[in-house]
This record gives structure tokens, sequence and C-alpha cells, in this order.
């Protein structure tokens, strides 16, 4: 094969890869169907996300080229570490409403899709009370503002914010 | 003359899903480009994924790759079965070269010297070579050593020269 014919199918593949959007690196590390998946915890795991590794591979892209860098000096401390990880796996069972995706059985190559699939479809648990210990809904001694509801807080239902 | 952007270098290196796909033909799924980045950008990596989730192709990948990008690079399979090596890590060799030019062109072919000499089949381990100069090994497994002595990492990559 002649060199003109590997890069041109080197263009050709590289522009077929981005076509449809959907392999944009949103933190530098994975894409946006990724991070879904990693932050997905599934009855065999838990969420997997690791925010570190991001900011990690940023500092690492920076001194790609440098010889002299020493890839250690990029490293997050440990108590750091953890508590970012921390954060990320309480925010992960927020975001599914609590509701661990079950990965048992036979999954085969469709693990992923399952898993997404099952995350999008898990209703998210609503808070029973606000930030006060208020009941949300069936409280009739609340006085409601007029023109609209009370916004539920808490309980890792992002699709109420919208409202 | 054609000129390649440093930047457009780099980026196979920084997106190794990304390159597996430019170089390899290599289509992967959600999970398999997760786990592909996990193996690029982490030192050390145990996967206990599931029967038929994709490891062995992944793995195969992610070497190639870095034999591919690393002149020099000396990479090795290990696989408890020498059998299971030869019938699920080394036919892929065949796939991908089927799939991608430019896989292809990385070994030598043409003459039967060269052939052989890009695809060792000894008793002892089955060697690839690279036309840049890197190497993937698949060691036979010793049956007549304990079963701890053999208990060791699936894959190992190493810079050249380190030695693992």
């Amino acid at each position: 094969m002649a060199f003109g014919d590997s890069v041109g199918h080197m263009v050709k593949a590289y522009q077929e890869f981005y076509r449809d959007g959907k392999q944009e690196l949103i933190d530098g590390m994975f894409t946006e169907a990724e991070v879904k998946l990693l932050m997905t915890p599934t009855s065999l795991r838990p969420a997997q996300y690791r925010p570190d590794l991001p900011l990690m591979i940023e500092e690492w892209k920076r001194n790609f080229w440098d010889a002299q860098y020493d890839s250690k000096s990029a490293a997050i401390p440990r108590a750091a570490h953890r508590v970012l990880l921390a954060a990320f796996q309480s925010a992960s069972v927020d975001f599914v409403g609590g509701k661990i995706v079950d990965m048992e059985g036979e999954l085969g190559e469709d693990e992923a899709d399952a898993a997404l699939e099952q995350a999008e479809v898990a209703e998210p648990e609503r808070a029973a009370h606000d930030e006060f210990g208020t009941d949300i809904e069936g409280d009739a001694s609340m006085p409601m503002p007029e023109g609209g509801a009370r916004m539920p807080r808490g309980g890792g239902d992002l699709g109420v914010f919208g409202v | 003359m054609i000129e390649i952007e440093q930047k457009w270098m780099e980026q196979f290196f920084f997106d190794p899903v990304m390159a597996a796909y430019v170089l390899m033909g290599a289509k992967l799924d959600v999970f398999q480009q997760a786990r592909l980045r996990f193996y690029w950008f982490c030192p050390e990596v145990i996967d206990s994924s599931g029967v038929g989730t994709g490891k062995t192709e992944v793995q195969f990948v992610y070497l190639m790759l870095r034999c591919m990008l690393m002149p020099g690079h000396l990479a090795a399979i290990y696989f408890p079965n020498f059998q299971t090596g030869k019938d699920t890590f080394w036919v892929k060799f065949a796939d991908y070269e089927e799939r991608s030019p430019v896989f292809a062109a990385q070994f030598r072919k043409g003459q039967k010297a060269d052939e052989e000499k890009a695809n060792q089949r000894n008793p002892g381990a089955w060697i690839r070579t690279f036309k840049n100069g890197s190497k993937l090994f698949m060691p036979a497994p010793d049956c007549k050593e304990f079963a701890f002595a053999r208990a060791v990492p699936e894959t190992v990559s190493a810079e050249p020269g380190v030695g693992e």
C-alpha cells in the first residue's frame, strides 16, 4: 500500500469518526455516553467514573512533548482523590434516584446499552420533605405561592429544576 | 508535499478510541470505549468484566495501538492456555489486517523470509514484529510450573528497555 493510500484512508476514517458529533470528549477523557455509563451504579459494580483521571490527563497533555515531565507531579493527593470519588459516587446514586440497574444474567455485548436504557427509564425518587422538613405533597396547611406550585428540593430529581 | 500537523498526531495518543477507529477500523461500543480509555491511561487495570463483553478484543486493540504508536515498544499477552490465545487472540491479526490497510501495512510482507520474521511461531512463544521495531509476544505457558507461578496479569506492556 502506498503512503498516499494510507493517509487518504486515515483522513476518511477521521472524518467518519467525528461525523455524528458523539465522540467529543466532554471532560477531556470520556464522551457523554461513556460518562453516563460510568456514572450509573449497577448491581455488579458501583459507579466507576473517576474525576481525578481527566484532571491528571489534562496536565499530561500539556506536557506531552516534554521529555523531562514527571507524571507523578500531576498526581492528586490521596485524600482529595477520596473526597472527589465519594462525592461523584454519591451524586451517581442520587442521579438515578437510588435505583440500581440490574446487570445480572446474560448481557453479552449489549451491556452498555442495557445499562444506559435502564438508567434513562428509572424514575428518580422524589424527596418526601423539603429542606425545612415539611411534607412536599399532601400538606394543605402550607400556603402555596400564587400562580405556581412549590418546587420540590433535594432527592436527586433533576427534572424538577426545569419547572 | 503532505504536511501532518503535530496536533493531529497528538490526537492518536489523547483519544485511543479515535486511534483505534482510524488506524485499525475498530468499532467499539460505549462500554468498550470506556474500557479502552482505562487500559490506555491507567498503568494498572484489573478487568473483571463478564464473558462476551469484548475483553480480548479491546486488549488486542490496546496492545496494537501501543506497538504502532511507540517505535521499539515491547508488549506481551499471556493466556493460561496457549491454544486459547491462538484461537481467540492471534486470529484477530488476520481480521484487522483485512479490515484496515493502515494496520496491515505495519508488517513486512511479500518475501517469505520477511513474513516469517514478522510472524514467528516458536514453540515457546509466538512473536509478531512490526516495521517500527515493536514486538508483541504471546508466550506459551509452562504446564510443568505450579499454577500460582502462572497466575500473572493477562497483559503486560512495557516501555522499550524496561522489561517486565
